[in-house]
């Protein structure tokens, strides 16, 4: 399982996760993310989000 | 053949200008993850003149939207209006980008879209552009892949964005009979947007992109969240017509460059450190990159150290401004709410009614040179939000000579 979930519907595809995330592990589709292997869990993806589309998956 | 001279990642304003300013005559291609050029938009459009003028020298240019003379800075409960005319303006981004991509259409570059390019790889005489479609070679690479700035951490360079400098955007397309086309409203008052601010780009019609960055480390609340209740005080009744979500990064990266390889735009993180404007650094980067690019394949040499001559362009044109005005955004995001509202309220004072040229502030600074550096900084700030250049480089010569 995902480390991060995303909510697709509030996720507006700017980009912002992608620029904080120290390893890239994040690619941005043209309609989707994709989370890649190497997260080291530092959580910057969930604070900078304008919408608070990405979540801890718990 | 799936072989380039150069593969330009990213069909935005740095991308697409950086294409279009190599010299005609080699293989270029230029990939774009979207449908169409332009869209969908994630951007509050605004531009200089001065920015007009330096790179279209046409007439009857179609992307321009609307044109403005007043600019209103709100803080609290205080306000100052200042006019400024002919020096800004907002532009349709969507036309401006296939503006600029029909000028490369014209220079045979082609353009592929609907391709996303997920890795990048450095071999012995070029670099691999791996797509979810196919690969390609290319003898150099221009990145513009945007905010992500994705294929340049791919291609070994460090392009992580931290988040003290990173803006986290919402924005409105309203429509609203308050709404004055003649004027751009900003409101950096703390308990909104902190570290950033709240803006209302006139479009016309009673439209505009009304929206906020609040910078990533000090956010407590979402701007989704914010930006909803800001409208609901004081746009009540306006009519959103679209809502789009953002990030803007500033503070450039230390490399913008590396072997084979050329970051421009948004993507090398040169956006403005207080407006988070990103097209006139686009634009620039993207001449720089184009330019060097031609001498590269001219003398067929894809050193490292020729790679570096678009490092030191960049950095003589614009990097003193961009130097002084990170220091003043680190030097407001330290400040206390009290020092805040000082700032603010010298600032908006001195600023109140006037009408502003450059020489206005050529003869101001130069009586106030002795005085404490906040003034300059006031200047600094306000030349900023005008997006005058030109005016900036006065004032910071002045002041820090």
């Amino acid at each position: 399982m995902d480390y991060i979930k995303v909510d697709k519907e509030k996720c507006g595809l700017c980009g912002g996760c992608v620029a904080v995330c120290p390893k890239k592990v994040i690619l941005m589709h043209k309609e989707h993310l994709e989370f890649t292997d190497g997260c080291i869990k530092c959580d910057r993806c969930i604070k900078v989000c304008p919408v608070g589309a990405l979540n801890k998956n718990e | 053949m799936n072989k380039y001279d150069v593969i330009v990642i990213g069909g935005g304003p740095a991308g697409l200008y950086a294409a279009g300013a190599i010299t005609e005559g080699y293989k270029i291609l230029v990939i774009e993850k979207d449908e169409k050029i332009g869209e969908p938009v994630l951007c509050a459009e605004g531009i200089s003149n001065n920015t007009l003028k330096n790179f279209f020298k046409e007439d009857n240019l179609p992307f321009i939207r609307n044109r403005f003379s007043r600019m209103t800075v709100k803080y609290k409960d205080k306000k100052a209006t200042i006019e400024i005319p002919d020096m800004e303006l907002l532009v349709d981004r969507s036309l401006f980008d296939k503006y600029l991509a029909d000028a490369a259409k014209k220079k045979n570059i082609e353009i592929l879209l609907n391709t996303l390019v997920y890795d990048a790889e450095l071999k012995d005489n070029c670099v691999l552009v791996k797509t979810d479609k196919q690969d390609y070679e290319a003898k150099m690479v221009i990145v513009a892949d945007g905010v992500e700035s994705y294929i340049g951490h791919k291609l070994g360079l460090e392009t992580t964005c931290q988040l003290n400098d990173m803006y986290s955007c919402y924005q409105y397309h309203i429509q609203d009979d308050s709404i004055n086309d003649d004027e751009i409203v900003f409101d950096f008052s703390p308990e909104f947007a902190p570290g950033g601010y709240v803006w209302a780009f006139p479009r016309g019609d009673k439209q505009a992109n009304f929206g906020m960055g609040i910078n990533a480390e000090m956010m407590k609340n979402r701007p989704v969240e914010i930006l909803k209740s800001y409208k609901e005080k004081y746009y009540p009744n306006a009519k959103i017509l679209r809502e789009m979500s953002g990030c803007v990064s500033v503070n450039p990266i230390s490399r913008i460059y590396g072997e084979r390889t050329l970051i421009v735009g948004d993507a090398a993180r040169y956006a403005d450190p207080i407006t988070g404007g990103g097209i006139d650094n686009a634009l620039r980067t993207g001449g720089f990159a184009g330019q060097v690019a031609s001498i590269i394949l001219q003398e067929d040499n894809f050193s490292l150290k020729k790679m570096s001559m678009y490092h030191e362009l960049v950095e003589k044109d614009n990097w003193y401004s961009i130097k002084r005005q990170l220091q003043l955004k680190k030097m407001m995001s330290e400040m206390s709410e009290e020092e805040l509202d000082k700032f603010f309220a010298s600032s908006l004072g001195l600023f109140d009614g006037k009408k502003v040229f450059s020489s206005d502030f050529y003869s101001t600074i130069y009586s106030l040179k002795s005085t404490i550096k906040t003034t300059g900084l006031l200047y600094n700030f306000l030349g900023s939000l005008m997006k005058d250049k030109y005016l900036l480089k006065i004032i910071m010569r002045l002041l820090w000579q």
